[in-house]
């Protein structure tokens, strides 16, 4: 038999525990964004250095046969294990280097061998802060590496300015001899700018396809965003707490704010983020590869094919470039350098403008229309009379993708419509 | 097990942490967080006052839980403009502008549906400026549901008249008709919003002392500036929109201009 008193405490303590769960419930969910969240982008908080290793890859890869046979690789699971074999033979230390010349380098790329060719010098510490280790090379940037096939690879470097080394490492187990044998099977398309004896009016690594009737290209376009995209766009660019509103402009462009973070989403599948902040925090450019690769990764998860294209230093922070490659094609876009482009200052991203959400690849195939000859004629009428660059793309204009020969000289592009030659 | 011991003891310890939490909580809603309040807001005035920003207003303490509130720009088209024009009129499209012509009176539609009226016809009245207004503008069909007459300034013969437009017992900028009265002629431009509605989620606004230390941070220069007016309403000010979610602000009027203040946040938003 329990006793009043008993009965009464018994009941003192449910209340109790009760309250106090109410009162525990009330402070976290009452206080928690009650006039809006106010954090700077990222305050302090630690990137990993994962973001790095996935931004920092070759603009190209190529596989060389050996002699004039030459091939880019286009199948994204080639380029990712041919970029482990990189790290694989580049970072495993040891060996020893000699110097060669301009032209020794140029000649490996007529050996067995794959080429990495960079958007710009990589500095090494890049490498060095994205694998947590020290490498030890000779060099302070990578821009240009040719590993040669066998089971003691020797690879020739080259660091942008005018450093070409030659490495023999010695035995060391690699894959470079499977990823060439495997696309050996298919025809090799590609002969080099060199070979074919254009070795005054353009680059000499400028591929040239040797069979464009072979080519095809998927047709794709941008993803325009829907009502359901826009409300996960709400979701991923803003903070939870904050009222975010919506205004509907006249041409069909939609922007998104909450009064500190806005975001444009253009009618085309542009899109366009900006973020007031007032800190003055400085960061070094590593921090603010860092953050720029992270917010990409983050805010634009459809979009693949994510590489590092160059940065650029200004007065308040850093302007960071990314290349995208679809399909195995690089994509431009006439609006800006690059496809991405994000600015860093204040320790936080403070814009970022993409071309795109990501790509809606169509049922047809589009084959080449306009082969290299024909758009070399076509830039050459438009006063291009040297080729730094020659390469089949995707060209974004207005809301519609296009195959497109892109014709660079010095800081002059031209785009070469693939279907009708149109520049 | 001693199981009115222990019951004893979770007693005890329970009342603690309750005391613990409601004390936090108290703190942070309570007195003590009107206590707080005031005093930031006297901090507020002060530096106020150092900027040399003289406040002549009474500064809102209400600090309501408010929706977005969804508009749409009223854009006018053929079918409306027969209405406004007498008689049979001709149309012309000069750029992104529409215009539309009668002997006596001129349209013009700008591109954001911003309508600009003319008449050299005067108009006269047995009644009052403000009553023979609305009964013109009802009588064209430019009055909309809640327009309020909110200053008639005279110069000249020359009669200005603001309206604005309330919602709810909240003003909505930017959201206005202008009508210039004159001896030999008739002016009124019109920008006017929709309201369609408020979004179902509520947040609470910050309150009025925090758009004041906004003011004070994104004013420039050091001239003296002297605030007449504090009130809390919606705010919507959008070149190219045609449609979209006016967001609660604090307006700050002051003898130099109009500021608003985004009410959820504090930041300044034109």
């Amino acid at each position: 038999m329990i006793s009043l008193s008993e009965r009464a405490k018994n009941i003192l303590l449910v209340f109790l525990v009760i309250v106090s769960i109410v009162l525990s419930f009330f402070m976290r969910y009452g206080l928690a964004g009650l006039y809006g969240s106010s954090a700077a982008a990222y305050g302090g908080r630690e990137i990993s250095p994962a973001v790095l290793s996935a931004v920092l890859k070759p603009e190209d890869i190529i596989i060389n046969f050996g002699g004039m046979d030459h091939m880019p690789v286009f199948s994204d699971p080639d380029y990712e294990s041919a970029w482990r074999e990189f790290q694989n033979v580049i970072f495993s230390g040891g060996g020893n280097f000699t110097s060669v010349s301009r032209e020794d380098f140029a000649v490996a790329m007529d050996y067995r061998s794959l080429t990495y060719k960079f958007s710009f010098p990589v500095p090494l510490v890049y490498f060095n802060e994205a694998n947590g280790k020290k490498y030890n090379l000779p060099i302070n940037t990578i821009k240009d590496v040719i590993i040669l096939s066998g089971s003691s690879p020797t690879y020739y470097i080259y660091d942008g300015f005018d450093k070409y080394l030659r490495m023999n490492l010695g035995y060391k187990n690699n894959g470079i001899e499977n990823i060439i044998s495997i696309n050996e099977d298919e025809p090799s398309l590609y002969s080099t700018a060199r070979d074919l004896g254009f070795t005054d009016s353009m680059d000499g690594d400028i591929l040239m396809p040797l069979d464009p009737e072979s080519i095809m290209f998927h047709i794709t376009g941008p993803k325009i965003p829907n009502k359901l995209d826009i409300n996960t766009l709400v979701s991923r660019y803003f903070d939870s707490g904050s009222m975010v509103r919506k205004i509907e402009e006249m041409p069909g462009d939609m922007v998104l704010t909450d009064g500190r973070k806005g975001l444009k989403v253009y009618k085309s599948g542009r899109l366009e983020y900006t973020y007031s902040t007032s800190s003055s925090a400085r960061v070094d450019d590593i921090t603010a590869i860092k953050i720029a690769s992270d917010f990409v990764i983050k805010h634009l998860p459809d979009m693949e094919g994510i590489s590092l294209a160059g940065m650029e230093e200004e007065k308040d922070g850093y302007t960071i470039g990314y290349n995208v490659r679809h399909n195995g094609i690089h994509v431009y876009t006439k609006k800006q350098e690059y496809p991405i482009m994000v600015k860093v200052s204040g320790g936080g991203v403070v814009s970022m403008k993409s071309m795109s959400l990501g790509f809606v690849d169509k049922d047809r195939m589009a084959d080449l229309q306009i082969s290299a000859l024909d758009a070399m004629d076509i830039s050459f009428k438009e006063d291009m009379k040297h080729w730094d660059e020659l390469r089949m793309c995707y060209l974004e204009d207005g809301g519609e993708i296009r195959e497109a020969w892109r014709a660079v000289n010095n800081k002059k592009i031209l785009y070469v419509d693939m279907k009708n030659g149109n520049v | 097990m001693n199981w009115i011991r222990a019951k004893n003891i979770l007693i005890v310890t329970f009342i603690i942490i309750d005391l613990l939490l409601l004390g936090n909580v108290v703190y942070s809603y309570g007195p003590a967080e009107s206590i707080k309040r005031n005093r930031e807001q006297e901090q507020t005035l002060n530096m106020l006052k150092a900027s040399g920003i003289t406040v002549d207003a009474k500064i809102p303490q209400q600090t309501p839980a408010m929706s977005l509130l969804r508009v749409e720009v009223d854009n006018y088209n053929s079918k409306s403009i027969g209405r406004i024009l007498s008689g049979g009129y001709s149309e012309e499209v000069s750029g992104d502008e529409h215009i539309y012509r009668t002997l006596t009176e001129i349209i013009s539609i700008a591109p954001n549906g911003d309508l600009n009226y003319k008449s050299i016809v005067p108009l006269t009245f047995n009644v009052s400026i403000e009553e023979g207004l609305l009964n013109f503008l009802t009588s064209k069909g430019i009055a909309e549901p809640g327009m309020y007459i909110e200053s008639v300034e005279e110069k000249d013969g020359l009669h200005t008249v603001k309206i604005s437009h309330q919602v709810d017992g909240y003003f909505l900028d930017m959201s206005y008709i202008k009508a210039e009265i004159g001896p030999r002629s008739v002016k009124i431009v019109k920008h006017w919003l929709k309201p369609a509605g408020y979004l179902s989620r509520k947040k609470k606004v910050v309150p009025a002392y925090k758009a004041l230390g906004s003011f004070m941070g994104s004013r420039g220069g050091n001239r003296s500036i002297r605030i007449t007016d504090i009130e809390l309403g919606y705010f919507f000010s959008w070149d190219e929109a045609a449609s979209g979610e006016a967001v609660p602000a604090w307006r700050i009027t002051t003898d130099k201009g109009i500021y608003y203040f985004n009410a959820y946040t504090g930041v300044f938003e034109g």
